[in-house]
Parts: structure tokens; sequence; C-alpha cells
């Protein structure tokens, strides 16, 4: 029986042991490889002296070898913390700093990043660093305690697991308000309750092909490598330069023969736009499911009208409640673009309430705040009790709601059918190409790089499929010669590239409201001219 | 007619004055250094077809046109040549 995720690789490997388990590029990788490989490096793991419960990030690339570190980093009982390694330095070392590894997995594509984080870092706090290839173990030099190119001399029999469901697999860092990410800490049962309803739902089996697209760092590749694993199918790696220029995504897809496709909308429009798909194309093809942002209907439309032969499913809900929440398979085409496509129904397991500020249900129809309750709920944020009480809530028992809740911040409504409808934010949060952003954090950033007397950044909805614009008012310090370029050139030295604004305005003096705060609405409006142009 | 030099100019030109972007050397890797992002692409290939006017012909694009600025020059050379649209921008690009 499965309890923990790894388990799946296990059982793979004992059923179907040739089958292939993971493709990218010219590299395959069986399941009995998977597990063999994944149980010398949880014993190295533990013959470096990691314990249960310890930390273990990884600089990596999305690529077979880092599949084989999570499984084998979760087999020694440790906690895997997935790096975005095209984020930059100060970003990632403040990441380090909160879940203090014990020991750090590379490659080539993150030991340039991982220089960088630790020469900042003081001593004391200095993790091990274990090598999954000779030529990244090669720069690490003296300092590798481990590298799992060669594991030859090292058991192959699994250790012996001390970990229950309950225990935490994996943290995953997200954007947080005040500049500093935020460690959602998940369970293997968080993981593999979701994994096991969506296989069965999705009906995913050993002749899949499944679709491994969003980055390690992101938790819909969570369903992707467990779904796909779980079911003995095969997972694809999507190169990542696929990602620049969306023929070549279509073409992957129809070269792949992929029998799954799962992405953000960003995506899926981006391919829409360029014509790429024509009518009746992937014929292997049999869904195609989205999470992370609205889809636009238009895009929708220009998807299920090429593919009939796909189902089209809607996946929601924020990475504290694990992967997605509720669901929405589409039943037809939508004939108007003014159509809205619901988040649909609670997956199994899984409770979403569209409460009042007294916690009280609203009625159908009437919007509210989302709350989500059930199996999929995160244990907490990474050792921040503050934030983890504003937004876990343990309810009065006399409301009549389980004993703990998620406030997701969106906005949404329950219609007649019972389908819950996504209608905003409540915040500052907003969704750009499926990341999930903080405005706080850019704006913390752009106050940092000490060029600005002021600034206020806002998102601007757009219908292309960045989703939404990044937009910056700025009035520039004393510095002369302060313009968009030499601000966002400092500032990508503190933000990823998805966080970079890119819309500019300079004032003299921000607009602000009767009360004097900043107008933000005002400043929306000024940029939503621009943006739409 | 623009040498290709003077194209390569003109596009360091689109990338600081319509994107935002400093290029910091025109021999740099545009891609490895992640200078071009998804976000970037799709906004460059406008700006590169209303500057120039050609249509991008999204099924012939291959990754390897944006590797530096004088491959894009090229790319913007052949497309140009390719379109009805005669290639003869001599005027600066507004910045």
């Amino acid at each position: 029986m499965t309890q923990l995720i790894n388990d799946y690789a296990t059982h793979q490997a004992a059923v179907r042991p040739d089958a292939i388990a993971i493709v990218s590029g010219n590299q395959k990788l069986t399941y009995a490889e998977l597990e063999e490989r994944s149980n010398r490096l949880a014993n190295l793991i533990i013959r470096a002296g990691c314990e249960q419960g310890d930390r273990i990030c990884l600089f990596m690339d999305k690529t077979p070898a880092a599949i084989v570190a999570m499984h084998g980093i979760m087999k020694a009982d440790c906690v895997y913390v997935p790096i975005d390694i095209t984020s930059p330095p100060p970003r990632v070392q403040r990441i380090v700093e909160s879940c203090r590894p014990r020991l750090v997995l590379i490659d080539q594509a993150g030991s340039k990043l991982l220089h960088a984080v630790l020469q900042q870092l003081p001593e004391t706090q200095q993790p091990m660093i274990g090598s999954m290839e000779l030529a990244s173990a090669n720069e690490v030099g003296s300092q590798c305690v481990l590298v799992a190119n060669d594991l030859q001399d090292v058991s192959a029999t699994a250790p012996v697991c001390k970990n229950s469901p309950s225990d935490p697999a994996h943290i995953l860092f997200t954007s947080g308000s005040t500049g500093i990410p935020k460690g959602v800490v998940l369970s293997h049962q968080n993981v593999t309750h979701f994994v096991d309803w969506g296989r069965e739902y999705f009906g995913i089996g050993s002749d899949d092909k499944v679709s491994g697209h969003p980055p390690l760092h992101f938790d819909l590749s969570t369903f992707d490598i467990y779904g796909s694993i779980s079911a003995g199918a095969e997972l694809h790696m999507v190169p990542a330069m696929a990602n620049l220029l969306p023929n070549l995504l279509v073409k992957f897809i129809r070269e792949s023969k992929l029998t799954q496709w799962f992405s953000v909308p960003s995506a899926l429009t981006m391919m829409a736009r360029s014509e790429a798909v024509t009518a009746n194309d992937f014929p292997s093809l049999r869904r195609l499911l989205w999470c992370g942002e609205v889809l636009p209907t238009p895009t929708l439309i220009h998807w299920m009208k090429r593919l009939p032969h796909v189902q089209f499913t809607n996946l929601y809900g924020p990475t504290e409640t694990t992967i997605a929440s509720s669901y929405y398979t589409v039943p037809a085409c939508p004939e108007d673009v003014q159509q809205q496509i619901p988040i649909g129904q609670p997956c199994e397991g899984e409770q979403l309430f569209v409460l009042d500020d007294q916690l009280r249900v609203v009625e159908q129809g009437e919007q509210g705040d989302l709350y989500i309750s059930g199996e999929g709920l995160s244990l907490e944020y990474w050792e921040d009790s503050a934030k983890s009480k504003a937004v876990f809530l343990q309810p009065n028992e006399k409301l009549g709601l389980p004993r703990r809740l998620y406030k997701t911040g969106d906005l949404a409504y329950q219609g007649k059918e019972g389908l819950f409808n996504f209608l905003g934010r409540n915040d500052s949060q907003i969704k750009s190409r499926g990341y999930r952003i903080e405005l706080g954090e850019i704006e913390s950033a752009m106050n940092a790089i000490g060029m600005l007397k002021d600034c206020a950044v806002v998102g601007v909805s757009t219908e292309g499929f960045e989703g939404t614009a990044i937009c910056c008012a700025f009035v520039p310090g004393s510095q002369p010669e302060v313009t968009p370029q030499t601000i966002r050139s400092n500032a990508a030295k503190l933000l990823p590239s998805y966080m970079l604004p890119a819309h500019w305005l300079s004032f003299g003096n921000l607009p602000k409201t009767g009360n004097g705060k900043t107008d933000r609405k005002k400043l929306r409006e000024l940029f939503g001219s621009e943006v739409t142009n | 007619m623009l040498t290709e030099a003077d194209l390569t100019k003109q596009i360091r030109l689109i990338f600081s004055a319509q994107l935002s972007i400093e290029i910091p050397d025109e021999d740099i890797d545009l891609l490895d250094s992640g200078l071009i992002d998804s976000l970037t692409m799709v906004d460059l290939l406008a700006h590169l077809e209303s500057s120039y006017g050609f249509t991008v012909v999204m099924e012939d694009l291959d990754i390897e046109f944006f590797r530096s600025l004088k491959s894009i020059a090229e790319y913007v050379q052949r497309s140009a040549k390719n379109s009805s649209t005669s290639f003869n921008m001599s005027e600066e690009i507004d910045g």
C-alpha cells in the first residue's frame, strides 16, 4: 500500500522494472533505474550524516537526476526544498537561511548559483554539498561530501523508512509580501491524497505519456511527476528552451506523442496565439489540464475547436492546499467568449467555503472570501507561526466549520449548480504567467536598490498571455539618469525575471488618495491604456 | 541599406527603449544569460515585426535565432528580404 510519496516508484519498479519512467531529451530512465539510484543515493545521504526531517536543497535543473534526488531524499527521511535556479542569489540566500539545509544537492546548472549564495553565508550555516554529476563535483572540489554519478559501492537496498504519512516531504517557497519568501510545508499524505484522486479521476495508466512542464519549485510539477510515476506512465520533461517559442512546445507535444498536457494558462495562450496548433492536431492527446490562473475563454475556445477529441479540465488551488482543491471539466466548447469558466467542485476529500468576514457562510451567488479545508491542507509555513496563524485558521466550533481552514485570499461565489467561481484577489497578490507574486515583494526590492524616492507596483490585467502585467510607477531619487532600464537592471539582481515590471511610468509625486495613501486605482487606470495598446 | 552592425545597434536599442532591458555587452548570450524569457520573447517579436515590417512565421522560428544580437539581426535581414515590404529601415528607432 502506498503511504509515502516514494512508495509509488518502489511499487512500479517491482511491477514494471523495464518500463520507461522519465524521458528528457536523449536521456531515458527506467523504473528499476529510478528505484536503484534513489536507494543508493538515500544510503549516501544517511552516510553523510543527514537525519530524519533534515532539509536538503536542490540546486538543479528539472532533469531525471533531479527526480532521482527527490526520491533519494525522501527515502532518507529528509525533506527536499527545490530552489528556483533562475532566481538571483540574494533571494535564494534568504530561502537557504530560512530552511537551514544540512545538505544541498547540485548539478552543473545550479553550481554557480550555489557558490554565490554560500559566499554570503556565515561559516556556521554552511551546508554540506553533494553533487549529482561528476562535472559539478569537480567544480565544488574538496567541499563535496558525496558524488552521486557513481554509486556502485553503495548498497542498492532502500534504507528502512522512519517517516510516517503525516511527516513533511517537501517545502515549496513562494513569494512573500514583505520581500521574504515563505515556505509551504507539505506532507507525504497531502501529496498522495491528491495524486491518488487525480490518477483515478483522469484515468492515468501505464500507457500514458505525461508532460513535465512547470519547474520543480512550482507545486503543479508535483502532480506531473508523482501522477505519472504512480501510474507507471512515462514522464516527458519539456526542454526549458521550448518555453521561449510556442512552436517548439507544439512540436514537442506532437513528436513526444503526449497523452496528457498540464501547464499554466500562459503557455496555452502563447501556443494559441502562434496559430501553431492545427485542426485535430495531437491525435494521441487525451486530456489537457491547466492550473495556476484563469485561462482566458477565447484561448479555451481556440483549443477546444481544434482538439475535439481532448478532455479539458481546469484545476484550482493554492500551494498551501496542495496542487489543486477543485476541478471543472468543461462539458462543451463555450459559445460566448465572455463566458466564465468555473473553478468547479471540490476534489475528493477537500471542502471549499465562501464566507463573510465573520466566517459565516454567505448566500448562494453572493461574493465572499474563499476558504479551503481538507486532506490537502499544508502543515504550516516553515518556522513562521505569525504568518501561519494569519491564514491557517481554527474557527470557533459554534460556526460548524472544519477544525482547520485556509484563507486563500481569493474572492469567489458559489453558483446555482453548486460550482464555485473565482472573482479575483482581495489583496495585492497577482498571478503572472502562472507565477504567484506578492506585489509587496517587488516593492521592497525596488526600495532596496536605492535609486528611487518613491515607488508603487500595481498589477493590470490583460487579455494577453502574461495574465496580469506588472507595472511600476516611480519617483526618481537624486541620482541623475534614473531610467526604467537602469532600475530594471538593478532590480534583476534581486528579483527573478518573472517579477520584473514590464511597464514603467515616472512621476514627480505619486498620485495620492484623500487620506494620503498611494492611489493604486488611479495608477492601474493610467497603466491600463498603455498595457492594452 | 543598413549594415548588419547598424542593425545590431538598432536591435540593442529596441531592447533598451521598448523592453527596458539593458544589454551589457553586444556579444552576450541572450538565452543563457536569461535576458530573454518567454514574456520578453513575445514582446520582442512584436517589436521586430512593427519596426521592420515583416510578419513572423512561427513555424520557422528556431531558438538559435535569438542567441545573440547578431543572430537576431541576421534573422531580421532574412525575414525582411522574404517579405513583400522592402527593407530600407534607415531612420533611427524612437528611443
